[in-house]
C-alpha cells in the first residue's frame, strides 16, 4: 500500500508522522494565500495548532484563548479563516487532498511542529496508520 | 504560562494588529471571570473544557463544542476557556 506519512524532511531519526501540505487563507492584502507546511500528525492533540510565524502570513479571526491549554501550561489562541489541506488515501488506495476549515489554535511563538490534531482528522474522516520503526504510515479512508 | 505573560502575549498581538483592544480586553475580562471560580470550576468540571463568554460560564465535552456554541449564541465575543485536568495539546 502507498504511505503518505514519514518522518520529517532531513531528520529520519524522529520518529513521529509528518506530512506535507497546506495552510491556506487570506494574506495581508486580502488575497487568498497558501503556503507549504510540513504536518506532524499528533494523535494527542485535539486541535490543530500552528506556530506564530505561519499565523503571521494570515488574516485570522480571534475567537478565544487560554492561558493553560497545553502540556507544561502553554497557552494558545483560538483563529479562524485558516484552511489546512492535507492528503489521505480513499478506500480505492487513491491519495485525494483534503481541506479543513476548523478553528486552529496558535502558539504564542515558534517552537516546536505545525500540528495537526485529532479534529482534523475526524473532520477528514480519516485514520492514522504510524509504523515508527519503518518510519511510514498512512492516513486514510 | 502566568498571567503576566499571557498579557504581554495579547499585547503583542495588539501591537503588531493581530487583536483589536476591544478583543483583547473582553477575553482578558472573561479569564477574569474564570480565574474568580477557578476553584469551583476545577473541582466539578473534571475532564472537560470550561470557557466564559460574555459573562457566562460554559461547559462542553471538547473544543470545537465549546468553541461552536459559543460562536453561535456570542458570535461577536471571545472565549476564555482551559480544559480541567488535561491537555488540548
Amino acid at each position: 500500500m502507498v504511505d503518505n506519512l514519514s518522518t520529517p524532511a532531513g531528520n529520519s531519526s524522529d520518529k513521529r508522522p509528518h506530512q506535507a501540505g497546506l495552510a491556506i487563507g487570506t494574506n495581508t492584502w486580502f488575497l487568498t494565500s497558501s503556503m507549504s507546511i510540513e504536518w506532524m500528525v499528533d494523535t494527542g492533540a485535539e486541535i490543530a495548532c500552528i506556530t506564530q510565524a505561519t499565523a503571521n502570513n494570515f488574516r485570522l479571526k480571534n475567537t478565544g484563548g487560554s492561558a493553560a491549554a497545553t502540556t507544561g501550561g502553554g497557552g494558545i489562541l483560538i483563529k479562524s479563516g485558516l484552511t489546512t489541506e492535507f492528503e489521505v488515501i480513499d478506500s480505492s488506495g487513491n491519495c485525494t487532498k483534503v481541506q479543513c476549515t476548523l478553528d486552529v489554535g496558535v502558539k504564542p511563538n515558534n517552537a516546536g511542529s505545525e500540528i495537526l490534531g485529532m479534529d482534523q482528522i475526524e473532520n477528514a474522516k480519516a485514520i492514522v496508520e504510524w509504523e515508527p520503526k519503518s518510519g511510514k504510515g498512512r492516513l486514510r479512508r | 504560562m502566568t498571567h503576566e505573560e499571557f498579557v504581554d502575549w495579547l499585547r503583542d498581538e495588539v501591537r503588531n494588529e493581530r487583536m483589536s483592544e476591544s478583543e483583547m480586553d473582553d477575553l482578558l475580562r472573561q479569564k477574569r471571570l474564570f480565574d474568580g471560580e477557578r476553584s469551583i470550576i476545577e473541582s466539578e468540571y473534571y475532564r472537560r473544557v470550561v470557557g466564559y463568554v460574555a459573562g457566562y460560564r460554559r461547559v462542553a465535552n471538547g473544543i470545537h463544542e465549546l468553541i461552536d456554541a459559543a460562536k453561535a449564541q456570542f458570535p461577536d465575543n471571545m472565549i476564555y476557556f482551559e480544559p480541567v485536568g488535561f491537555t488540548l495539546l
